[in-house]
């Protein structure tokens, strides 16, 4: 009997020691969010004569305005490969770069990017692909390399093949020359569509970017003109008395939303672009301007005066009902909406001081993104990850772009004159 | 069959059939001990300032830091105090994020900076030193106290590491398994269970790799060392993100 | 012997008698005429004279009152936000009302503003600027037909750069003769 108990009493004891196994399991709820190091090896030129372009410098620069990489400096890379045969990734590590980016550039016209994306820590490639295009486009063909590698690491697809209007004026006594100007996202490769000795306002995108909108005070007061982009085709939409200014497009492409005063005073209509009717949406003896329109289409958001001082309301397209929308500071203005509808970048003033600020709308929580002073035209990237707006420094206009996180910031290569009023384009031709 | 037999054998059948049961099925599920990440300590590099300091203002304004449940960030506190990431909590969301690591920015945003200001990576250095330290002096005490130490260490670390991505939102959730050897080196990471989003994924399983390896743990007892930090979880959800 | 005469005769006598009385006083009457004439040159004289005078009058004040809208300038000056004319700006105002009401010139108000918050409200606020000014005028009696407003925003500043000193200058109305 002393044995048998022995032996229950061993086995109830390695029974213990086996059940008291706990696992555990550590929640990480916070990060550092520092840019992923990437290093963007210079691509390969199998072609002949020049090189059309640095494809890889593009890239790079791209993936470093995000704010999201920090891209490793070249004098730093421990090697050059252009292959996957060449790719060691201790190389890599050992400079704590986390991923690898290398590729070739072939054909004159048109010219073809093949690369591929490694993920050196786990030693494994993670993404290979190619882009083509005229010769004439090489840097919009590296953009849409930048804009692959982007939305894999990320999630969220790139906005660096995109094009920016804005316009720059020249200082001269009792006026100045205006010029609308066409770029890349990075600033190069400007062209102007329109020089005018009289104001250029509020250019904007229609929603295919086909087609663009601004105001011009040419024929002695501000009118609205839309232009055909391929073809420089303008058509004055609008010769009302008074104002006639703030175009914004819907998002179906349809309808225009303005602001005429020729009822007396700045309010909101929206026209048909097909039929040129008019419907006046705001009846207020205040100024309502700089309407834009949310992306669902059901809602146009705006700057009005009628509470003392300007601040941002809502029309509800559907019910007609008008509402306030911001509450913090005496002066909220000009309003424009991420494509998801939750985030709304507007200018903002705190003490004294113009800022742009981020109001989620769900939260109604306020974030002032900049710290610079007079900033204006805020203008969000279609992918929602970056804010461009025009901005002073030095007492000249200049334009800056800041991350909607906050994090990124930077300012595009100064131009003759001054810059202002930045729109940037949606997605080209996905 | 002689009953001699039978007895003994019914009870060797028994209790290797309890010892086989009690190897085989999976206990862990019922003890597995989550430990919710406790806010860290935020980090911050703070100086201590003198009213002198300031630049005259239009309007004279107290030198009182408040609580920030005003919008509007009083110029005292904004110039001085810098936080390292991870990010403030919501009470703080409207200060203006002061960038953290000297970026090569060209803007010309006029602020001067404070002399000698610690960097954001010697500041990470300096706390996981802190608490490698406290666990050495724990060692005395009960072991409880030294592996909830080292758990933080490395919550610490892997928060520190850990970059989201854009698309990554509150409430996401990917869970690593992870095996370390008693060095403390990270021998395997593997996804247990994906968030959905490979971005986010990755941004985890990159956060531990880069940590590479946590040495502190060699100082833990080899028995405690087995029992909690051989093999264990880590869950990945974030609750800081904006949305 | 005018007892002799018959009573016919005498008839004769006197008329011819009277006749011979209207032909002696005939040169009295062309001096009256005559005096009437001259009466009314003179007063014709006078007259021209007194045109000459009045128009002369006329000019003047014209001329004082176009000095006197000259000297209160062509530029209406503005409050930071606002588009309330100042006490300044209602004398200067005034003083152009008096002389649109003698001269039938037309005007064209262009508003502006200083180069602070979003251009579309500034071009908005501009015109309201703009329009208080006309606002007064008309309701001083000048005809609404002979005002044009006009806005530029923030895009025309007289002065260039940050501070009050140059953003005072800039929240403005500008008169311009057509």
């Amino acid at each position: 009997m002393k044995r048998l108990h022995i032996f229950l009493f061993t086995v109830a004891l390695s029974l213990m020691a086996t059940t008291v196994r706990a696992e555990l399991t550590i929640e990480i709820t916070q990060g550092s969010d520092d840019p992923a190091s990437i290093a963007v090896v210079p691509f390969a030129w199998q072609g002949s004569g020049a090189p059309p372009a640095d494809v890889a410098e593009i890239v790079d620069g791209d993936l470093a305005r995000s704010g999201q990489f920090a891209p490793v400096a070249r004098v730093d890379m421990l090697g050059r490969p252009t292959a996957e045969a060449d790719v060691f990734y201790r190389d890599w590590r050992a400079i704590n770069a986390e991923y690898l980016l290398i590729g070739r550039v072939s054909g004159v016209n048109p010219v073809r990017v093949d690369y591929e994306l490694y993920d050196v820590l786990r030693q494994t490639r993670i993404l290979t692909g190619n882009q083509s295009g005229p010769a004439s486009e090489v840097r919009m063909v590296a953009h849409r390399v930048a804009d692959a590698v982007y939305e894999k690491l990320t999630g969220v697809p790139g906005a660096f093949a995109t094009k920016l209007l804005y316009i720059t004026v020249d200082r001269k006594d009792g006026g100045g020359l205006s010029r609308l100007t066409l770029s890349d996202s990075d600033g190069a490769s400007p062209v102007v569509l329109l020089k005018s000795g009289e104001p250029l306002l509020t250019p904007t995108w229609s929603p295919d970017a086909r087609h663009i909108a601004y105001v011009s005070s040419e024929s002695g007061r501000p009118a609205i003109y839309r232009q055909e982009l391929a073809t420089g085709k303008r058509q004055q939409l609008t010769n009302f008395k008074g104002l006639n200014s703030s175009p914004a497009w819907s998002p179906d492409g349809r309808s225009m939303a303005m602001v005429l005063s020729k009822g007396g005073n700045p309010d909101i209509y929206v026209m048909d672009l097909a039929s040129g009717q008019l419907k006046q949406l705001t009846r207020h003896y205040a100024i309502d301007t700089e309407p834009t329109w949310m992306p669902d289409g059901n809602a146009i958001l705006f700057t009005s005066d009628r509470g003392g001082k300007p601040q941002i309301y809502r029309y509800d397209l559907r019910s007609g009902a008008t509402d306030r929308v911001t509450f913090e500071g005496s002066y909220n203005a000009r309003p424009r909406i991420s494509q998801d509808g939750r985030s709304m970048v507007m200018v903002h003033r705190q003490e004294g001081r113009f800022h742009i600020a981020l109001q989620d709308l769900v939260t109604n929580r306020v974030q002032i993104l900049t710290q610079t002073d007079l900033d204006e035209s805020p203008s969000i990237a279609p992918n929602g990850s970056m804010v461009l707006y025009a901005t002073k420094q030095a007492g000249r206009g200049i334009l800056a772009a800041v991350a909607v996180d906050g994090a990124a910031k930077f300012s595009l290569p100064a131009r003759q004159g001054d810059v202002r009023e930045p729109a940037w384009s949606p997605y080209l031709n996905r | 069959m002689p009953r001699i037999i039978v007895r003994p054998a019914l009870a060797t059948l028994l209790i290797h059939g309890l010892l086989l049961l009690s190897l085989t099925l999976n206990w862990g599920v019922q003890d597995r001990e989550v430990v919710k990440a406790k806010p860290a300590p935020t980090v911050i590099n703070a100086r201590l300032v003198d009213a002198s300091e300031f630049k005259p203002k239009p309007k004279p304004k107290p030198v009182t830091k408040k609580p920030q449940p005003k919008p509007t960030p009083k110029p005292v506190v904004k110039k001085p105090v810098e936080t390292t990431k991870p990010k403030p909590k919501p009470a703080v969301v409207k200060k203006p994020k002061v960038a953290a690591k000297p970026k090569p920015v060209p803007m010309a945003v006029p602020k001067p900076q404070p002399a000698p200001r610690i960097t954001r990576e010697e500041l990470a250095r300096i706390a996981r030193e802190e608490l490698a330290a406290t666990a050495a002096a724990e060692q005395a005490s009960a072991t409880g106290e030294m592996s909830a130490t080292f758990v933080a260490l490395i919550q610490q670390t892997v928060i520190n590491y850990w970059s989201r991505p854009p698309s990554a939102r509150n409430g996401m959730e990917a869970e690593l398994a992870i095996q370390l050897i008693p060095t403390g080196e990270v021998v395997s990471v593997t996804i247990v269970r994906s968030s959905g989003n490979s971005a986010f994924d990755r941004s985890a399983v990159n956060a531990v790799e880069k940590a590479g390896a946590f040495p502190e743990l060699q100082t833990l007892p080899s028995a405690e060392f087995e029992r909690t930090f051989r093999r264990f979880r880590l869950l990945f959800k974030p609750e800081d993100l904006r949305y | 012997m005018m007892k002799h005469l018959p009573t016919a005769s005498k008839t004769i006598a006197m008329l011819l008698c009277a006749t011979l009385l209207v032909a002696c006083s005939g040169n009295d009457t062309n001096d009256a005429e005559e005096e009437a004439r001259l009466k009314a040159e003179q007063e014709a004289a006078e007259a021209a004279r007194l045109q000459v005078e009045l128009e002369a009058a006329n000019a003047e004040e014209l001329a004082s009152l176009e000095e006197e809208a000259a000297s209160h300038g062509t530029i209406f000056y503005f409050e930071y936000d606002s588009a309330t004319l100042t006490p300044e700006a209602l004398d200067a105002l005034n003083a152009h009302i008096a002389l649109l009401h003698r001269n039938t010139a037309a005007v064209r108000l262009e508003g502006h503003t200083d180069e602070r918050g979003t251009r579309e409200y500034n071009l908005a606020l501009g015109e309201r600027r703009a329009n208080a000014v006309r606002d007064y005028v008309v309701a001083n009696g000048i005809s609404s037909l002979r005002i044009e407003t006009v806005s530029y925003g923030e895009e025309r500043p007289v002065a260039y750069g940050a501070g009050d000193s140059n953003w005072t200058q800039n929240r403005r109305v500008e008169l311009v003769k057509q």
